[in-house]
C-alpha cells in the first residue's frame, strides 16, 4: 500500500500544491516537480523581464526567432486553442492586459496602475498570425499584439507535471495550481467548487477520480480604473471585458489546458449561449456555470467526470 | 412477285424491330421503377438509421441525465432544480449555500 505524500510551493502567481500516493521512497519527485514548475514559469512568465516569452514580445513582427522548446509548444497549444474558439481564447492580449494595468503578477499588487497606450489598435488576430517552424522550433509573429498565456500557461504545466509523476510510476495523485487541477488515480476524491460570492464556502462540492478541471472567475482578479471595476478576462474578439451574466465557470476536460480555455470563454458568453457552444465545441466536455443571480447550469455531461455531485 | 418478296421482307424486319424497340422499353421503363423503388428502399433505410441515431442520441441524453439525477445531491430546501435537454439549472432559495470547503477545491484562477 502506498503513502500519502504532499508538496506545497509558490509558483506562477499563485499556491502549488502536489499529492500524490508514492510506492517507492527512493522516488525523489518533489524535486522534479519544483524544477518543472520554476523552470517553466522562467521561460513562460510575462511578468519576468528575463523570460524566453518576454523576449518573444520584444522581438518586431516578422522576424524569425527560435525559441525555448516549451515556449514552443505551450504556444503552438494556445494558438491552436485560439482557432478552435474562432479567437474567443486569445493569447494576443499582453498589450490589452498592459494597457488595462494588469503589468504584474497580481497576487504582488494591490492597485493596478491604468495604461493608455495604444488603447484603440487592436486587431483580433487570424489563423496567420503566427507562423510556425518545428524543425528550428522557431515563429514568426505577424502582428505587433503581445503574447500573454496566463492560465493556458498554467493549465499546460500542470498537464506536463501529471505525464512527468506517471513517467515516474506514479498512479495516484492530485495537482492543484491555484484551482486548475488534474486528479488521477483509482479512489475518488471529494473535491469543492468555491463560492464566487463567499470564498470560505463550497458552492458544490463532487467526487472525482480522474480528470482535468479549471475554473474562471470574472470576480477575483479584478480592479478600478478610472472608477470602472475591470478584470483578467478579455473577450478576445473585442478585445474588451466580456458582458455576461456569468460569474464564475468550472469545466471538466480531459487536460487541464483544454478546461482552462474553456472556462475563459464561459465568461465571456451569456450563460445560456455558453452550455450551447459547448455542446457543440467541446461535447466531451462538462461545466458548472455560476450566474451573477447565483443560478447553477450544470450540463449533463458531467456524468462522465464526477461520481456524485452536492449542492 | 419479286416487288412482292421485297415488301414481305421489309413488314417482316420492321415488325421484329417494333417488337424490339417496345421490348427495350419496357425493359427500360421496369428498371426504371426498380431505381425509383430501390432510391425509395435506401432512403427509407436511410431515414430508419438516422432516426435510430437520433433515438440512440436520445437515450444516451436520457441516460445522462438519469446518472446525474441519481448522483445529485441537494438540499430541496435551499434549491429549486430544473432538467432540460441542455443543462441542469439549481435555482438558489436562499442566498447563500452552506457547504464548507473541502480539502481539495477548485476556485477562481
Amino acid at each position: 500500500m502506498g503513502e500519502e505524500q504532499s508538496l506545497s510551493m509558490n509558483g506562477m502567481g499563485t499556491a502549488i500544491n502536489v499529492r500524490v500516493i508514492e510506492y517507492k521512497r527512493s522516488l525523489n519527485w518533489k524535486l522534479l516537480v519544483q524544477t518543472w514548475f520554476t523552470t517553466f514559469e522562467k521561460i513562460c512568465s510575462r511578468f519576468l523581464d528575463d523570460s524566453e516569452l518576454t523576449k518573444l514580445n520584444q522581438v518586431p513582427a516578422e522576424t524569425v526567432i527560435q525559441i525555448h522548446p516549451i515556449l514552443y509548444d505551450v504556444l503552438q497549444t494556445a494558438f491552436e486553442y485560439a482557432v478552435k474558439t474562432e479567437f474567443y481564447f486569445n493569447p494576443f492580449v499582453g498589450t490589452i492586459m498592459k494597457n488595462i494595468g494588469y503589468t504584474q503578477s497580481f497576487h504582488k499588487q494591490h492597485f493596478l496602475p491604468e495604461h493608455k497606450e495604444n488603447i484603440d489598435l487592436f486587431r483580433v488576430p487570424s489563423a496567420n498570425s503566427l507562423s510556425f517552424f518545428p524543425a528550428l522550433k522557431a515563429v514568426i509573429k505577424h502582428t505587433t499584439e503581445e503574447i500573454d498565456l496566463g492560465g493556458i500557461g498554467k493549465g499546460w504545466s500542470v498537464d506536463k507535471a501529471y505525464h512527468l509523476l506517471r513517467d515516474l510510476g506514479i498512479n495516484a495523485g492530485v495537482i492543484d495550481a491555484g484551482g486548475d487541477m488534474f486528479i488521477w488515480g483509482d479512489a475518488g476524491r471529494k473535491i469543492g467548487v468555491a463560492n464566487p460570492f463567499a470564498e470560505n464556502e463550497d458552492i458544490a462540492q463532487f467526487f472525482i477520480s480522474s480528470g482535468a478541471i479549471a475554473t474562471s472567475n470574472v470576480l477575483y482578479r479584478s480592479w478600478k480604473v478610472n472608477g470602472d471595476t475591470v478584470h483578467h478576462i478579455i473577450n478576445g474578439q473585442t478585445g474588451k471585458n466580456p458582458v455576461s451574466d456569468v460569474v464564475q465557470a468550472t469545466v471538466f476536460a480531459e487536460c487541464v489546458s483544454e478546461a482552462e480555455v474553456i472556462a475563459k470563454v464561459l465568461c465571456m458568453l451569456p450563460s445560456r449561449q455558453g452550455v450551447q457552444w459547448l455542446k457543440e465545441k467541446f461535447p466531451q466536455s462538462a461545466c458548472m456555470i455560476v450566474t451573477e443571480s447565483r443560478e447553477l447550469l450544470i450540463t449533463p455531461s458531467i456524468s462522465r467526470y464526477i461520481e456524485r455531485l452536492a449542492i | 412477285m419479286r416487288t412482292n418478296k421485297w415488301t414481305k421482307w421489309i413488314v417482316g424486319l420492321g415488325g421484329i424491330t417494333v417488337f424490339t424497340s417496345f421490348l427495350q422499353l419496357v425493359n427500360n421503363s421496369d428498371a426504371h421503377d426498380n431505381g425509383q423503388q430501390n432510391k425509395t428502399q435506401i432512403s427509407l433505410k436511410e431515414e430508419t438509421v438516422s432516426s435510430q441515431n437520433n433515438s440512440v442520441e436520445v437515450n444516451e441524453a436520457k441516460k445522462q441525465r438519469e446518472q446525474l439525477l441519481l448522483s445529485l445531491d441537494w438540499d430541496e430546501g435551499n434549491w429549486d432544480v430544473e432538467y432540460s435537454n441542455e443543462a441542469i439549472i439549481a435555482i438558489p432559495k436562499t442566498q447563500t449555500s452552506r457547504l464548507q470547503p473541502a480539502e481539495n477545491r477548485t476556485r477562481r484562477s
